[in-house]
């Protein structure tokens, strides 16, 4: 039988820091991008990781905010979050000025598997489900795979980031909602209309948006016999597999949950259940 | 001299700081961020005989200066922990503390039993008091003839130091700690998370899968404290206060109260170092204030 808390292993480059915000960018009044100076995080993480942040100096909220890590600069040894404000904790990060210090706790979970055998690579992403995908955008492109972006909002003015896959060389297909920018209708509906791109090619699928999407998309790549990469957001108190809160079903008769923290955040499709 | 030293039963602790089960895994997934030799001791998550999944989900719900949990006391069971986590822990220099979980009296003889055997732990923490397991409807910790029959057979089992951890979810707290000290106990941690519920008003369901679970954090150290200072009334062994420590001055409040050590829990997850640092505050707080030995602060409130 497989171990019940199988990984439960300290990860090595875990580290608490104090990050200097040197830039904030606001894409709308609700979606803010902060970068903060930490080469520690530049240049140990990989895409599909995420941080762990204490937004306020008191216990309101009590608990860190869990953010992935959504672009990083090795060289000059910044990295960025992108978020959007939907309650208390994202409210106050977003009050944080340049300048600020933050209590930081990472790299933490797993990563993107990039695997040789792939020659291309789909990105889909519904929302802010953006946010890791441009880090793992950098690095296939560093490791020569072509990938291309399906990026689905509720309406246009919700676009972020696209400008940053292009400058990439990341192509993008846009699906809105209310129809005012791409497809009208949701990334489901436009990774089904692109059907053909996906099945043709040789390429790994990556995923991360809210879970009724990723359920959507895990049963449309189990029908197209492609195997797909999902990042998931869960509530989450510790982040480096202590309080055992932050569960997603599993897949396996003998180890009914994994944890996001630590056996994620990113899951092959396969392992994980997201139906309600 | 070290002037933090305090002792549980047999045990000499080198100050009084210790982690909380369930809230420090099992030692090693702090040790990137901490020197866990500087800390009294740790307190392992619970350990029961086989390897438990856990409760479904949602198991957290975060509320104003507080936490719900009904993680559902999840572990890799007695062999596991004794064939991949013992080892790590046997190295340390601090007092390992074993949580124990149990839904019969002889699984938890048994799973002592078992670690007994491997040998290298200084005690055991017999966890009658976890909220979010109830087996057959009887829910160990709510009940004195209980919890003395569960202290009395671990007693029969282990020297080690045996410390009851009590729940607050009781008619009467005291007469619990009672029916533990003459079991044979020799340390009463007090306390476990507090029944709580919260309700998510936009799809009008409770937080978590279980409905209700246990709150822990500042939210609940008023509700500790007093329970420490029932339980000092009632039982003359030494008592580990729990719940919602966060700061130096917490410590101080619960030693004044009659804790002879403490437990940090729930704040370990907001700043993994706390443990490290209250015992640096501890130390600087007893130098300040000239005090020679930590005992001098035990019990020493002053009620008229
Ligand atoms: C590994 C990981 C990576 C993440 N990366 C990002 C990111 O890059 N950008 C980003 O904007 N967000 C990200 N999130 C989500 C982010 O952590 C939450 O938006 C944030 O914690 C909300 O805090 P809050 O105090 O503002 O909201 P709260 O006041 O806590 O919650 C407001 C409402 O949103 C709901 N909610 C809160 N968190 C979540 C969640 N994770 N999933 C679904 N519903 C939720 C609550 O139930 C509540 O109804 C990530 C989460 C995880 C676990
Ligand atoms: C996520 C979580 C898991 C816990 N698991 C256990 C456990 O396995 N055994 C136990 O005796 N107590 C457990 N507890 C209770 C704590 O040890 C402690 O008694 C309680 O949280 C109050 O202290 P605090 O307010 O400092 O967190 C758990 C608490 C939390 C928050």
């Amino acid at each position: 039988m497989e171990p019940l808390l199988a990984s439960s292993l300290p990860q090595k480059d875990l580290k608490l820091l104090q990050c200097k915000i040197i830039h904030k960018e606001w894409f709308t009044p609700k979606i803010v991008r902060l970068r903060f100076d930490e080469p520690h995080i530049a240049k140990l993480s990989n895409p599909g990781q995420f941080i762990n942040i204490k937004v306020t100096d008191n216990y309101v909220p009590l608990l860190r905010r869990p953010f992935s890590i959504h672009r990083v600069d090795r060289e000059n040894g910044w990295f960025e979050i992108l978020f959007k404000v939907i309650g208390m904790g994202t409210q106050a990060l977003a009050q944080h000025e340049v300048g600020a210090r933050l209590d930081i706790l990472g790299p933490l979970g797993n990563s993107f598997k990039i695997l040789s055998q792939n020659d291309s690579a789909i990105l889909i992403a519904g929302g802010l489900g953006i946010a890791p995908l441009l880090f793992l955008a950098q690095e296939l492109v560093q490791s020569k795979i072509s990938a291309t972006l399906f990026y689905g909002n509720r309406s246009k003015d919700e676009v972020c980031t696209v400008k940053d896959f292009d400058e990439l060389g990341v192509a993008h297909f846009l699906a809105t909602e209310d129809g005012s920018a791409g497809l009208k209708g949701r990334v489901t509906e436009l990774v089904a209309a692109k059907k053909n791109m996906v099945v043709q090619s040789n390429s790994m699928i990556y995923a991360c948006g809210p879970n009724p999407m990723l359920q959507r998309i895990k049963e449309m790549m189990e029908k197209m016999n492609k195997v797909c990469q999902v990042s998931l957001e869960t509530l989450m108190a510790c982040g480096f597999g202590v309080c055992l809160g932050c569960v997603v079903n599993s897949t396996s008769a003998s180890n009914p949950y994994k944890y996001v923290c630590k056996d994620g955040p990113v899951f092959y499709t396969s392992e994980i259940d997201l139906r309600e | 001299m070290n002037r933090l030293a305090v002792t549980i039963g047999n045990l000499e602790l080198k100050n009084p700081i210790l982690t909380a089960s369930g809230t420090f895994g099992y030692g090693e997934e702090f040790a990137a961020l901490i020197d866990l030799n500087r800390l009294g001791g740790l307190v392992t998550k619970a350990v029961s005989s086989e390897p438990r999944a856990g409760n479904p989900l949602p198991r957290i719900a975060e509320t104003t200066c507080g936490m719900l949990n009904s993680i559902g006391l999840a572990n890799v069971g007695v062999k596991n922990f004794i064939a991949d986590k013992l080892p790590f822990l046997k190295k340390l220099d601090t007092r390992v503390i074993v949580n124990i979980a149990g839904k019969t009296i002889d699984e938890f003889a048994s799973v002592i039993s078992e670690i007994e055997a491997a040998g290298g732990v200084a005690g055991y923490e017999l966890n009658v008091s976890c909220p979010n397991v109830k087996e057959g409807g009887m829910s160990f910790g709510a009940s004195a003839q209980i919890t003395a029959l569960v202290t009395a057979k671990a007693r029969l089992i282990t020297k080690a130091c045996l410390i009851v951890k009590l729940s607050p979810n009781v008619t009467s707290i005291g007469e619990i700690a009672r029916a533990a000290e003459a079991a044979g106990a020799d340390a009463l941690s007090v306390m476990n998370t507090v029944v709580g519920m919260a309700v998510d008003i936009a799809t009008k369901r409770p937080k978590l899968a279980t409905i209700t679970g246990g709150l822990s954090g500042p939210a609940i150290k008023p509700i500790a404290i007093a329970k420490v200072f029932e339980v000092t009334r009632s039982a003359k062994i030494p008592i580990i206060g729990i719940g919602g420590i966060m700061s130096c001055d917490d410590v101080l409040e619960f030693l004044i109260t009659g804790a002879t050590a403490v437990q940090v829990g729930t704040a370990n997850f907001l700043n993994p170092q706390i443990s490290e640092q209250l015992v640096t505050d501890l130390e600087n707080y007893c130098q300040q204030n000239n005090i020679q030995d930590i005992n001098q602060i035990i019990g020493s409130i002053q009620v008229k």
